[in-house]
């Protein structure tokens, strides 16, 4: 990872499903209705009565070896060496979704009245100012917060290993979640 | 949570087919220039002139899969790392060494058409071999096996080996052996990874990143997909193997006069029941659930 990556910290043990974070960043990104940057996923696991639910607030990981950027035939993605932040350039993008395929998460998504792809490029905007996010300010649990991952890491419970999220190994992320004992993929 | 795209891809599906169709036409027709009778009789000509129309339908039919058609050319950007790029560039070469092969078949000159026909066979099946590393990418682990590239060769085999068969016994009974030798090796191969790739869904269906992708694979529940696996099994390995086992031993026998009749409809249902096959591959693309 490079020195300064930023990354989110999710805490999915407040997660309430409420679904703000996904109409924050659909507004401040002007996403069309076919494509949300960030979206909360529900896993169920189990069988009763020793079942288990959670909820995952996620947009794109800012992989250490983010798949989009290495096999993009365009080009379009680029991981910020000050900041590890992986910004996608709708300029060069020509909709292929190849990056659909290759990003293990899910991130980029295609829209399909802009015929192309979009993911969260963190609001690079808005942090460049001193500024959070749109899913970090609006989230009404405080669920989610943005730093620097270093400093991250050393949190209570901090983890990229959740049952039911794809092996870390492929791309390395770096954001990090909070879950419950039962949701951790040890 | 996962589930699949639903999408089967079918402009994807042309592009792959018509790749492995053009490969399959170059390198019969370089066989029968190597053959000890080389001028062009009748469908051979029209198998070596049709080489650069199917690269360019393939090529046509990948462009509708792009949300900006005209903007194609950024994608040979990325050449040294994405695989899309190797891709797209081996395509380009295949189609330009198509031309000049399509070329010399129309105007019917053969010095050096045989040379040109090795770099043609040599850059098709090169181009065949980075659209399936395409695939076989660690995000898609039902992909990532030999399955993928086993049907995609099996596909170039048994159909190039097929439109061989169809006029083959005019360049001599050993020509028309080296045919059907490549459509039973192409059918068996094609058989085989149908059952590889049922085989590796059925081993990650529970794994960490796979477990809602048998929705996409036969099931009870699924019958168009059910349907899309037999005909598959039956048209590109059952089929063809069938066919040309009973042609194989040439003599002048009703059953093989009779098989070699029906090498044009074999050949086209082969063709339908590959691109079935990757239909069937595409559906299986998976993400993580939107919802």
């Amino acid at each position: 990872m490079p020195r300064g990556q930023i990354a989110f910290f999710v805490d999915a043990t407040k997660c309430i499903n409420c679904k703000t974070c996904e109409i924050a960043c659909t507004e401040s990104n002007g996403s069309g209705s076919s494509r949300r940057m960030r979206k909360v996923r529900t896993f169920e696991r189990g069988d009763f009565p020793h079942v288990v639910a959670y909820n995952i607030s996620m947009s794109c990981n800012h992989c250490e070896l983010p798949a989009c950027l290495e096999h993009c035939p365009t080009g379009a993605y680029t991981k910020r060496a000050s900041d590890g932040i992986v910004v996608h350039d709708p300029e060069k993008c020509i909709g292929c979704r190849y990056c659909t395929w290759l990003c293990p998460y899910g991130a980029p998504e295609f829209d399909e009245d802009e015929r192309k792809v979009g993911k969260c490029n963190l609001c690079v905007d808005e942090i460049e100012t001193g500024e959070m996010p749109a899913c970090v300010k609006s989230c009404p649990m405080r669920v989610i917060e943005v730093g620097l991952l270093e400093e991250i890491d050393g949190r209570h419970g901090a983890t990229i290993s959740v049952k039911g999220l794809p092996p870390p190994e492929v791309t390395r992320p770096a954001c990090r979640y909070r879950v419950r004992i039962e949701a951790r993929d040890v | 949570m996962y589930e699949r795209e639903g999408s089967r891809e079918w402009p994807l599906v042309i592009f792959t087919t018509a790749l492995q169709l053009a490969c399959g036409l170059a390198i019969v027709t370089t066989v029968f220039d190597f053959s000890a009778n080389p001028a062009p009789i009748g469908l051979s000509r029209v198998f070596g002139i049709a080489i650069l129309p199917t690269v360019a339908a393939g090529v046509l039919a990948s462009l509708l899969h792009l949300g900006h058609p005209w903007l194609a050319w950024k994608a040979f950007c990325n050449f040294g790392r994405s695989r899309l790029s190797v891709e797209i560039v081996l395509t380009s070469l295949f189609g330009a060494a198509a031309l000049l092969d399509s070329f010399l078949w129309w105007s019917g000159r053969i010095e050096l058409r045989a040379a040109i026909g090795v770099a043609t066979s040599i850059l098709g099946l090169a181009a065949v071999l980075s659209s399936a590393a395409v695939y076989m990418i660690p995000s898609q682990p039902l992909w990532r096996s030999g399955w993928l590239l086993s049907s995609f060769v099996g596909t170039l085999l048994a159909v190039g080996g097929g439109l061989g068969a169809t006029c083959g016994a005019q360049y001599g009974t050993g020509v028309l052996q080296i045919f059907l030798g490549l459509v039973i090796a192409g059918g068996l191969l094609s058989f085989v990874s149908a059952f590889w790739m049922r085989n590796v869904f059925r081993r990650l269906a529970h794994g960490k990143l796979v477990f809602a992708q048998m929705q996409a694979i036969p099931t009870r529940r699924n019958a168009g997909s059910w349907l899309s696996f037999v005909l598959y099994v039956l048209l590109t390995g059952i089929l063809p193997v069938v066919l040309a086992a009973a042609v194989l031993p040439v003599g002048a026998t009703g059953i093989e006069v009779t098989a070699l009749r029906l090498a044009p409809a074999a050949v086209a249902a082969m063709i339908a029941g590959a691109m079935l096959g990757r239909s069937l591959m595409y559906s299986t693309g998976t993400a993580l659930s939107r919802f």
